[in-house]
């Protein structure tokens, strides 16, 4: 099904097409602000978080919010603000890690073996199939679980995972482009395979590695929290949101910041990400493109 | 496993409930309450052990299985809240010279729930099952010095026990035996078993919930126990527990969660009991491997913590702070002294001098295998930061912490349960122990463990076991941070318990509930 669509669409799209914020649905443009105000913030973080957010007893442990503690305190006495934002450091850094991590890699595999077809394309795809197959969270926590969890290793292991689902979909555009004449005269004049692949279908296929990019981060934000939770994520004292929900669920009863927080900053986060990308998709993918997710 | 069998009981109920009773037998609590006169005392467990339960204090090996050998038997003697023994069956005993031959003597005008008079028959029969070859006691093995054949009745109201070795507090090893009638089989003690307790068992099915008890009304106790009946019932969820409290369905239990009270302590039904106990946090490090191997660091390591700090932090309060020793202050030979204060400039100059001028890296295990095992190491980490000891933690599955972390990494969040002097001291620091998760030898300590264990005189035996406690303090590779208090809870109406440090030894003898 995503192989026909992309075919319907299949010509070639002119190298270095812009861009164009100012078309895109207003939901997405509102989302595209929410995010980079949240990249400000995690930028800014040393700058505006009022404590050191892994410092104890900065005030007495459950203090309700106040001006001098915004959101109040955790178990440890800990500023949640201070450590809500320190997390949107940990969880953008890691997210955007993986999401690039599975769009590059991906992206390179599915335009490979979509251009070169036959055979090889045959057997990635089938290996490719067989590890989507594996409920990705039992791989996850499979992986983590055994080498230990740190930070880099868990965006890694996510971005891997993604991997596949990126390939299939840009596999389908390239072949769409493979065909083309352009390609064929690229060939034609003795381009290696990997300078067709970076040089002819790379800027054709960009849109759908920007959609699948996007895509790819809010899963990988929601997935990389989950980890965080089930404490297969970045290791205490980390603001790590994940683990901040985790660590403040039992103490619910006393102070509900400590879990609310990082909670809503995680769930706004992920709805950001998805308008921008539906608004980034209707731009650039086939209308279609959604369902393959 | 728990939840199949619940699963299996309510199915159970429900078919009988409609067959026989019309359906009533649905809702047992509230049949109850409508008894009007009778009193009946609700309690929940925090451990499930459904199909395999049993009445049988040979045999039991977890919290439902205690409490309701607990209700229905009594043992020669008590343990109290300083872990010293208390006469319960036996009024007074006495060990010979070398602590060989122990002679108890019995209370008189006991009976049991039959009628029938409790004698020494029935106390050597209850010990002498323990060893049946063919069906052991778990607890046979550190009852070893125990030679079957050998406990002998003087008279009728005398036993004489003439053990294998000497052991000079032999009352503190068979504390948590109980006595039940002499003639029973295992199978009739298992469900329906014959003591001298408070209560006698009125319905126990193993796997079907709530077993119930009623008053024994020749108990020895005048005037107890305070109420007519029991119900016990195993609630795991611990929010569901205290849901059943909060909603009035259940009365009292013994096991709270130290963190997240705020709830039961706002509720003005609800009563919170705490009890000190010698429950330890801390942490372990290997005494033969670097950096832990010199003893200045090991102390450094100690001066680091803020103990008063990490008390409000991981226990919300909710316990003491100790002193790099097991056995707590309340607890009989326990070392009266001042836990140790932080001391940052002393923690680094102990450094520099053990030649770590720029302080340490270390990696430290923890999960959250444990109630304020992943709060401890987090704070303690902030804490010691300011000496120059770098911690990463390294928060390892629940799971299995106890089996592939505790042992086998040099450096762990580690907690024990609540021992007497001797158990507290031996079991993790004997150099050959096979607990000892520090790696720690020290001869004199074992000197001294030794011969508390050969010493009668109770005096002499509580100084060696308070030198132990000295060596452990300032040279052994624990920091034992932290006691934490047991906590329970009853409806404001439930008068009269007091919670027992020792979470297998709970009494409901004196409880009343008044309307």
């Amino acid at each position: 099904m995503t192989d026909l669509s992309v075919l319907l669409e299949s010509r070639p799209r002119p190298a270095g097409r812009r861009f164009a914020l100012q078309r895109l649905p207003v939901s997405a443009k509102v989302a595209g602000l929410v995010l980079l105000a949240y990249a400000a913030v995690a930028m800014l973080a040393p700058a505006i978080a009022p404590y050191p957010p892994n410092e104890i007893f900065v005030g007495s442990p459950f203090e309700p919010p106040s001006a001098a503690f915004l959101l109040g305190t955790d178990s440890l006495g800990r500023d949640v603000l201070s450590r809500t934002i320190y997390g949107s450091r940990t969880i953008l850094l890691m997210g955007g890690a993986a999401a690039g991590l599975s769009a590059s890699i991906g992206g390179l595999l599915g335009m490979f073996i979509g251009y070169r077809g036959g055979v090889l394309d045959e057997v990635a795809m089938r290996m490719l199939e067989i590890i989507m197959s594996i409920p990705s969270i039992i791989f996850a926590l499979l992986i983590v679980g055994s080498l230990g969890a740190s930070a880099p290793l868990v965006a890694v292991t996510v971005g891997l995972l993604s991997v596949p689902n990126v390939a299939r979909v840009v596999r389908a555009a390239t072949q769409s482009v493979a065909s083309e004449d352009f390609i064929t005269a690229a060939r034609a004049r003795g381009e290696t395979s990997l300078s067709i692949v970076l040089r002819e279908l790379l800027p054709n296929v960009t849109g759908t590695l920007i959609v699948e990019f996007s895509i790819r981060t809010g899963y990988s934000i929601l997935f990389i929290g989950g980890l965080g939770f089930l404490g297969f994520g970045a290791q205490p004292p980390t603001a790590d949101w994940g683990l901040m929900v985790n660590e403040g669920r039992g103490t619910i009863d006393a102070s509900i910041w400590p879990v609310a927080a990082p909670a809503a900053g995680m769930a706004m986060l992920v709805t950001a990400v998805n308008l921008f990308t539906d608004g980034v998709n209707r731009l650039f993918g086939p209308a279609e493109q959604g369902g393959v997710r | 496993m728990t939840n199949q069998t619940r699963t299996g009981v309510s199915r159970r109920t429900l078919l009988a409930g409609a067959a026989v009773l019309g359906g009533s037998a649905l809702f047992p609590i509230e049949q109850v309450k409508a008894a009007g006169g009778i009193k009946t005392l609700r309690i929940a467990s925090g451990e499930a052990d459904g199909v395999k339960g049993t009445l049988d204090p040979a045999y039991g090996t977890n919290d439902p299985d205690a409490a309701r050998a607990g209700l229905v038997f009594e043992g020669l003697v008590k343990l109290d809240e300083a872990f010293a023994v208390q006469p319960s069956l036996a009024t007074a005993w006495k060990p010979n010279d070398d602590g060989s031959v122990w002679t108890f003597n019995l209370r008189p005008g006991v009976k049991f729930h039959d009628g029938s008079p409790f004698t020494a028959t029935d106390v050597i029969f209850s010990f002498r099952r323990l060893f049946d070859p063919k069906t052991p006691s778990p607890s046979a093995a550190w009852l070893a010095p125990i030679d079957p054949e050998n406990i002998k009745a003087v008279d009728d109201l005398t036993v004489e026990f003439k053990l294998r070795e000497p052991v000079v507090e032999f009352p503190e090893l068979i504390y948590s035996h109980k006595v039940v009638k002499a003639g029973q089989t295992n199978e009739q003690v298992r469900t329906a078993g014959i003591g001298t307790g408070a209560f006698k068992v009125e319905r126990f099915v193993p796997g079907e919930e709530p077993s119930t008890y009623v008053r024994h009304d020749q108990y020895w106790q005048p005037g107890k126990p305070g109420v007519d009946r029991v119900e016990l019932r195993s609630i795991p969820e611990e929010a569901a527990r205290i849901a059943a409290l909060v909603s009035g369905q259940v009365d009292l239990f013994w096991d709270l969660p130290l963190r997240g009270l705020t709830r039961l302590e706002q509720d003005k039904n609800i009563v919170l009991q705490t009890a000190k106990t010698s429950f330890w946090l801390g942490l372990a490090a290997w005494t033969d491997t670097k950096p832990f191997d010199d003893p200045r660091v090991r102390l450094a390591l100690k001066l680091a913590a803020n103990r008063d700090q990490l008390l409000k932090a991981v226990l919300g309060g909710h316990g003491s702070v100790a002193n790099d020793q097991p056995v707590a202050p309340w607890i009989k030979f326990g070392l009266p002294d001042e836990p140790r204060k932080q001391d940052i400039e002393q923690a680094k100059k102990l450094l520099a001098e053990a030649g770590y001028p720029d302080g340490i890296d270390v990696e430290l295990y923890t999960s959250a295998s444990g109630s304020g095992l992943v709060e401890l190491a987090t704070a303690y980490k902030a804490q010691a930061e300011a000496a120059g000891i770098r911690i990463s933690i390294n928060q390892a599955p629940a799971e299995d912490y106890w089996s592939n972390i505790w042992l086998k990494k040099p450096f762990i969040v580690t907690a024990w349960s609540g021992k007497g002097a001797d158990a507290a001291l031996a079991r993790p620091f004997l150099s050959d122990a096979e607990w000892n998760e520090t790696h720690w030898h020290n001869d004199a300590f074992d000197k001294l463990i030794l011969e508390a264990r050969r010493t009668i005189d109770e005096k002499k035996r509580g100084e060696l076991y308070q030198k132990a406690q000295e060596l452990v303090r300032d040279d052994g590779g624990a920091l034992i941070l932290l006691f934490a208090d047991a906590i329970g809870a009853t409806r404001a109406n439930v008068r009269g318990w007091k919670l027992h440090p020792q979470k297998l030894s709970q009494s409901y003898v004196d409880v009343t509930i008044v309307d």
